[in-house]
């Protein structure tokens, strides 16, 4: 008794994945590189938008790292300082979650330098605008290790007095790109010169302690000062810090931490914001026009790969023209014939996309955690979610299925005899 | 019954066309052994490649025991093929990736049969053809005899109703063609229906039927004399 259909599409499924199996193992050099190519493939799409994203996270992560921590509280709008600072800073410390905090107060101002050999009133003085930041020296740098960020001179330490610590963006002898006037670079000034600071009306001759460098613009164009002093120079007798950039411990959840701030006693007396929302909205843009330029990217290579397993299957089926006509000659159904040729795409490309993930998340993105690319702007690493990379290896699956379908189903049109003798 | 009924084949080369034949009936009936014969160019093999449905006639029919061709999806078709039809071809035609056994194993596959089943019948083939020492070799280890002895042990595995068979001795020696024809003899008298096309007449003589195609017609040329060769080895 002859079979039934479903019988027949099930024979027909196993002897797909018969000649499958068979084809590969006869083959295996060929069925190894195709999988090494198709891991290079999932890599270029999976790597070129990473790090084109990475680019912007490592920014946000210098940013987290060395100015907001994992938790910024910062003062509501139209208020000059955090409500009821003392009190804040007091219930940070109960916390036990949180490891580490610093209360900054912050103001803008002028710094000028040279001043002593501006004789004449004709003299242009060499002066820029700059961000004060009053810190507790040990406090910053349990929270955003400032000191490692110093390249030339010392760190500040709490008793200083009238140093100050410049960031490399204020001075000429480290960026020389020209600007506005007012954010002209200071030249000449390095570690020990002398530098007078305008600010809230007062002015202070100050010492550069030592030179701040960061790939984040904010820190490169502050200035830091011991608290003490600047909240004596911005009279602030209530001493309302303006921000506390927070760290939390290892393992905690910061928008957890967050969320619990916000629902306790100090909730009301700023802005407590997490991470990200903090950033200034250029850092979205940026991220999501490096996103589409990754994209479009990695669709280029997407389709480059296409191609390529296209040409490789049809090759193929044209070499094995014959042998498919004999095959259909003795009974195989074109079914079978085309799920062999899918079956070897699918396992290229599944194998290729599960060891591309693997080795991603296992050596590449740790590699390049622990060495980011060095850019001007940014420390880049690579920055690809789980999600991404699972969608990015369903999209892969199935443009090389299309792409191994389409050859197949075309030898397969054939009259059996014209394969057969090769007409 | 393997029946085709005013067949007509005709190949077209640009403005020009060549009628192979025309108004063409065949039948085979179930035991029978045909062989059919002709020049080289007589269109034996396009006939046979009509009969096995690997072809589409210009005009007429095929039925293969009361199944027209004509009708049948590309799917049916090849099921017809798998049930009733067992190929041998001139120049084998067998997976070069594969191993003997496996290219036994693959039609069996396709009927249905688990992977041990289908191994087992697979060796029981190869023994009939007397290479079950060789079922691991692949095709491009054995001689072009044993490769032709695969063949058969594939068209054979499943018991088809009829074995068409393209010219299985041309690249033989004439030991290793001997021996397939010997091979054919047995595999009739086992029952089987085999339809062959040869120009070679040694073989003419195990025949019940030998047609022979001549200017687009077959002719029934069974009472010919047997040649010397054949009356040495007895066939």
């Amino acid at each position: 008794m002859p079979p039934s259909s479903f019988r027949r599409t099930w024979n027909t499924i196993r002897v797909g994945f018969f000649l499958a199996n068979r084809q590969m193992l006869a083959n295996k050099g060929t069925s190894i590189l195709i999988v090494v190519v198709m891991i290079l493939t999932y890599l270029n799409l999976l790597m070129v938008s990473g790090l084109l994203v990475g680019i912007v996270d490592g920014l946000r992560q210098e940013r987290r790292d060395h100015y907001t921590g994992d938790i910024m509280i910062v003062q509501h709008d139209r208020k000059n300082a955090i409500l009821n600072s003392p009190d804040t800073i007091s219930y940070l410390k109960t916390l036990p979650l949180i490891t580490s905090f610093s209360p900054r107060y912050k103001t803008t101002g002028i710094i000028e330098g040279n001043y002593a050999e501006k004789i004449t009133e004709q003299d242009t003085p060499d002066v820029i605008i700059s961000t004060f930041i009053g810190i507790d020296p040990t406090a910053e740098d349990a929270t955003t290790g400032l000191s490692h960020l110093i390249v030339e001179g010392e760190y500040l330490r709490p008793t200083d007095y009238n140093q100050i610590l410049i960031g490399t963006s204020l001075l000429a002898r480290y960026k020389t790109l020209t600007a506005l006037p007012g954010t002209i670079p200071i030249p000449k000034v390095g570690v020990g010169d002398k530098v007078r600071i305008m600010l809230n009306g007062i002015e202070r001759e100050m010492t550069v302690k030592g030179i701040v460098a960061s790939k984040l613009e904010e820190i490169n164009l502050s200035a830091y000062m011991v608290d003490a002093q600047l909240r004596a120079m911005l009279g602030r007798t209530n001493r309302g810090v303006n921000e506390i950039a927070v760290r939390v411990a290892p393992g905690a959840s910061a928008p957890t931490i967050r969320d619990q701030l916000k629902r306790s006693p100090i909730g009301n007396n700023g802005l407590i914001l997490y991470g990200r929302d903090s950033e200034p909205s250029f850092f979205q843009d940026f991220a999501s026009t490096f996103g589409q330029l990754g994209t479009i990217l990695g669709s280029t290579g997407l389709v480059i790969s296409f191609i390529a397993v296209f040409i490789l299957v049809f090759i193929n089926t044209v070499t094995h023209r014959r042998s498919i006509g004999i095959l259909q000659a003795i009974g195989v159904r074109p079914g079978g014939i085309e799920i062999g040729y899918v079956a070897q795409s699918s396992l290229f490309s599944s194998l290729g996309a599960v060891i591309g993930i693997a080795l991603n998340f296992m050596l590449i993105e740790p590699y390049f955690v622990a060495h980011p690319i060095d850019f001007p702007f940014s420390n880049g690493i690579l920055s690809v979610s789980i999600t991404e990379a699972w969608v990015k290896a369903l999209v892969l699956y199935i443009a090389i299925m299309c792409a191994s379908i389409v050859p197949a189903r075309m030898i397969m049109r054939q009259e059996i005899v014209d394969a057969i003798l090769g007409r | 019954m393997l029946e085709a009924r005013n067949l007509k084949k005709q190949f077209a080369s640009g403005e020009s066309s060549l009628i192979v034949f025309e108004h063409l009936d065949f039948v085979a009936a179930e035991g029978e052994f045909v062989i059919i014969t002709g020049r080289s160019g007589s269109g034996k093999s396009t006939l046979l490649y009509l009969l096995g449905l690997l072809d589409t006639p210009n005009e007429g029919v095929v039925s293969i025991d009361g199944f027209v061709g004509s009708t049948l999806s590309r799917n049916a078709r090849s099921d017809l093929r798998l049930d009733r039809l067992g190929y041998v071809f001139q120049d084998y035609g067998l997976m070069a990736e594969m191993s003997a056994l496996d290219n036994v194993v693959l039609p069996l596959i396709m009927r249905g049969k688990s992977r041990a089943e289908a191994k087992e019948l697979a060796r029981a083939a190869l023994d009939r053809v007397g290479l079950g020492d060789h079922a691991k070799y692949r095709p491009s280890k054995l001689s072009g005899g044993q490769q032709q002895r695969v063949s058969i042990a594939r068209a054979i595995a499943h018991n088809p109703s009829y074995i068409l068979a393209d010219e299985p001795t041309a690249n033989l020696d004439t030991t290793s063609a001997l021996e397939i024809l010997s091979m054919f003899r047995a595999i009739h008298k086992a029952g089987s229906t085999i339809i062959m096309v040869t120009h070679e007449r040694e073989s003419l003589s195990m025949a019940t039927r030998v047609l022979e195609l001549k200017q687009g017609q077959l002719v029934d040329v069974t009472h010919i004399p047997q040649s010397p060769l054949q009356q040495m080895v007895g066939l």
